[in-house]
């Protein structure tokens, strides 16, 4: 397609345009506080990374909680870990939202040369992007989660590259095997990518039975990496352990169940939008550009359509899976069925913007502002960013700096702030954070009887031998607390209250 | 999600669709559009959801439009012109009948309202999002498996209208449970018409077995004893009620004549600023003029009321607990 054009280096494409639009208004607009403050768990990968460095060991044994001491660990993302541990090492908060910003906007890259890659015009490559990239904004979160985002689109486009007979068997296995082994270190959805290769392989099937040449051939080559990536998989600090902790994890529904981000999509959640747009331009592929799907293309709309609908996590990979299909849909139907005013108005535009897009290259740009911002960082010219007062007992730890003798003893902390608390008063042990696996189910159980005010609370807190509380504003507990006499309101601003016991 | 209004919505609904599939075909105003004139007089007659009618006469209306706006010769300009214009009339006439209910314009507009309030999933009258996890939308997941994949490998080509109706209607599906049985019935005929009548009965059983799929398979404890309890004994109970908001349906069925405390969707704030033990939760409680509350027996609310000494443990067993002020 693009073959005898000259590019000009200093022109960035429209795919540059895309990474330096997404990597400034993600890590350097209010956004950047929206990375940092849905949870603790930017804290918590902090600290953990940190201790790892510290310690120059992968963690096994934990000593930030009392209630779980030398509890064994199963890290699911040490590698992630320690990068966030370093880069939060160097620069503070602007390291990790630097980090999380890089992977943002590079998945978005990758997805749209994908598409390029595939012969869609930069036109709707470019709008199929910001439709998945409003999909994705719903977990625009810094945490090792985006590692897996930017892997669904490799593996995705170099399978899809596979079943086209675009990329060499040879290709596949050298680039597929090492990276499964490396998702497998960096964040615990690694059968995300299994999952994926499992869909290709049941496609090939697909074609063969339907008298495809070529078809089983295919199928068996993909079974074969599969195998190969599975056993990839089993490079990690924890060996099997991993897996089966995941498959712990996901089966109870203890865990699984009081996680929004495992829930069903609220359809009714402004976050949502990106999710409904998508499934508008898939109906408008079916409905008005009927062009043929293959077996592969309907059976991973079918599964990523169900995981996306059964966990609003899974909604962003749905989005990354489901714009190269839609995208191949629409150039067919361009080259081959449109034939309205509007269609040809769209094709020249389309066509026009390709060929600039074509004859740019601009990567150099990319490469530039990655320098400025680190030049920048090191000599600590740019602003910090802290995450939000309001999410976080941002006050309610500067208070208890400042007066010691408040809130000794055994704490009583929301799980979502027990990342930060860590990170913030690692003096100070917590009652739990968000990795519920590690802390188990009876645990877990004794959690929610405090937080949900059931008629036990009381008698919880003094099992746990719990002296304070660190709980969110307008929490049912506090109240609760405020009816005791033997329980003082020692803190309260409109983030965190604390109450202690007298 | 399927108590009786609702069964009768769907039949309603079914009519309501044929007319304008018979309209749509036909091309001609007549008798189409005054058997969904008199159609909607009588739906919002005897039931308030005449939205759901109005929701699809709009799809079809606007598929009309961009049929217009598609055509390719004189002859089929002429046609899309004929039929935007008839179903426009009929859309107008159709509002006017709307207004047959007692109420007049109000359960149309209460409609509308809950359809954009931000409610949880397990609000009564099932105004929130399908939980796709549970067992129940096993039936709704199958079915839009279906619905994809008979547009992905059957390629029908659908009118405007349909295509419309599909498409908004499975949207409402899922933003409110309540209306997916509606889909299912309105998208039955199309997908058939699209198959060109074939499998025949065939689409009917599928849509009976979503709709079976789709009842509530694990039933809510209701207060049952804790109720007959209260009615026993009326003298002790004075004020208004705070009730758990997932028994609303059950107590209007079984207690019509007391008043809950959330009567549609007036006062949630109120409602979850109380039940949470939200900040000023006593003082919301004491303004509301809340003389007793019904709950269940874990519900934290009934934590925050054991420790006042203004209120006492009226009633308790395994499903519900009743508090009442002390006078």
């Amino acid at each position: 397609m693009n073959k005898g054009i000259v590019r000009r280096w200093w022109l960035p494409s429209l795919g540059v345009m895309l990474w330096l639009v997404f990597f400034w208004g993600v890590s350097y607009s209010p956004w950047r506080v929206r990375l940092i403050s849905a949870d603790g768990d930017a804290g918590l990968h902090w600290r953990l990374g940190s201790w790892m460095s510290e310690h120059g060991e992968v963690i096994r044994v934990d000593s930030f909680s009392y209630t779980r001491p030398e509890g064994v660990v199963v890290s699911k993302e040490w590698l992630s870990e320690l990068l966030w541990g370093a880069a939060g090492r160097c620069w503070g908060w602007n390291g990790i939202v630097f980090v999380a910003g890089l992977l943002i906007a590079t998945t978005l890259y990758l997805l749209y040369r994908q598409m390029e890659t595939e012969g869609t015009d930069g036109l709707t490559a470019t709008l199929l992007v910001l439709t998945a990239a409003l999909a994705c904004s719903l977990h625009w979160l810094a945490r090792p989660l985006l590692f897996t985002h930017l892997l669904v689109v490799v593996f995705n486009w170099l399978l899809r590259g596979f079943e086209r007979r675009r990329v060499p068997e040879w290709v596949l296995f050298a680039s597929l095997v090492p990276l499964m082994g490396l998702w497998a270190n960096l964040h615990g959805a690694f059968p995300v990518g299994l999952v994926l290769i499992g869909v290709y392989v049941a496609g090939d099937s697909g074609k063969a039975v339907q008298g495809q040449p070529g078809g089983w051939r295919r199928a068996v080559v993909l079974g074969a990496l599969w195998l190969l990536c599975g056993m990839a998989t089993l490079a990690n600090p924890n060996g099997w352990r991993l897996h089966q902790m995941i498959i712990y994890y996901l089966r109870r529904p203890e865990f699984v169940g009081g996680v929004s981000e495992f829930l069903a999509p609220d359809f009714h959640a402004a976050y949502m939008w990106g999710f409904e747009a998508q499934l508008l331009v898939l109906a408008v592929v079916l409905l008005v550009m009927r062009g043929q799907w293959e077996a592969t293309e309907i059976l991973l709309v079918i599964v990523w359509g169900y995981f996306a609908l059964h966990s609003v996590r899974n909604v962003p990979i749905f989005g990354l899976v489901v714009a190269p299909i839609c995208a191949g849909h629409i150039r067919r139907y361009l080259q081959e069925g449109a034939s309205g005013r509007g269609a040809q108005w769209y094709r020249r535009l389309a066509g026009d913007i390709t060929s600039v897009s074509l004859a740019s290259d601009g990567r150099v740009w990319i490469g530039l502002v990655v320098a400025m911002v680190l030049l920048l960082e090191s000599g600590k010219l740019l602003k910090q960013v802290e995450p939000l007062p309001s999410a976080f007992p941002v006050g309610a730890v500067r208070f208890l700096r400042e007066h010691p003798e408040v809130g000794r003893g055994r704490m009583f902390n929301p799980d979502h702030w027990g990342g930060y608390l860590l990170l913030e008063m690692p003096e100070r042990k917590v009652f739990l954070d968000s990795r519920h696996e590690f802390y188990g189910t009876e645990l877990l159980a004794d959690y929610r009887r405090v937080v949900e005010g059931e008629p036990e609370w009381l008698e919880t807190l003094t099992k746990y031998q719990v002296e304070w509380t660190l709980m969110p504003a307008g929490h049912p507990l506090n109240q609760l607390l405020a009816l005791r006499r033997e329980w003082r309101r020692m803190y309260a601003d409109r983030a965190a209250t604390i109450y202690c016991r007298q | 999600m399927m108590e009786t209004p609702h069964l009768f919505n769907l039949l309603m609904l079914l009519l309501w669709h044929e007319c304008l599939r018979w309209q749509e075909r036909g091309a001609r105003p007549w008798p189409a559009i005054p058997a969904l004139v008199l159609l909607m007089a009588a739906w919002a007659r005897l039931n308030g959801e005449t939205l759901a009618g109005l929701i699809v006469l709009a799809a079809y209306c606007i598929g009309a439009a961009v049929e217009f706006l598609r055509a390719g010769n004189a002859q089929e300009r002429q046609t899309a012109t004929n039929k935007t214009i008839h179903l426009s009339g009929a859309a107008i006439l159709c509002v006017g009948a709307a207004w047959f209910h007692p109420d007049r314009y109000k359960p149309l507009c209460e409609n509308i309202r809950l359809l954009f309030l931000e409610l949880p999933r397990n609000w009564p009258g099932g105004y929130g999002s399908m939980d796709f996890q549970s067992v129940e939308a096993r039936g709704f997941l199958g079915w839009l498996a279906v619905v994809f994949l008979f547009l992905a490998w059957r390629r029908p080509r659908l009118t405007s209208g349909a295509a419309l109706v599909l498409v908004s209607w499975i949207g409402l599906a899922c933003y409110a449970q309540r209306y997916i049985p509606f889909m299912v019935v309105l998208t039955v005929p199309i997908l058939a018409a699209g198959a060109g009548r074939r499998w025949g009965w065939g689409w009917g059983v599928l849509a009976v077995g979503v709709l079976v799929a789709g009842l509530p398979r694990a039933i809510e404890p209701v207060p049952t004893r804790a109720v007959r309890f209260i009615r026993e004994h009326p003298a002790e109970f004075g004020g208004r009620m705070f009730n758990h908001h997932t028994w609303s349906g059950y107590l209007a069925k079984e207690w019509p004549g007391q008043q809950r405390f959330i009567e549609g969707a007036d006062s949630i704030r109120g409602y979850r600023q109380i039940s949470n033990l939200g900040t000023n939760w006593l003082g919301l409680l004491e303004r509301s003029d809340v003389g007793w509350t019904l709950m269940p027996r874990r519900h934290c609310l009934n934590q925050g009321l054991r420790e006042l000494a203004s209120w006492r443990c009226a009633y308790s067993d395994e499903v519900a607990m009743v508090y009442r002020r002390v006078p």
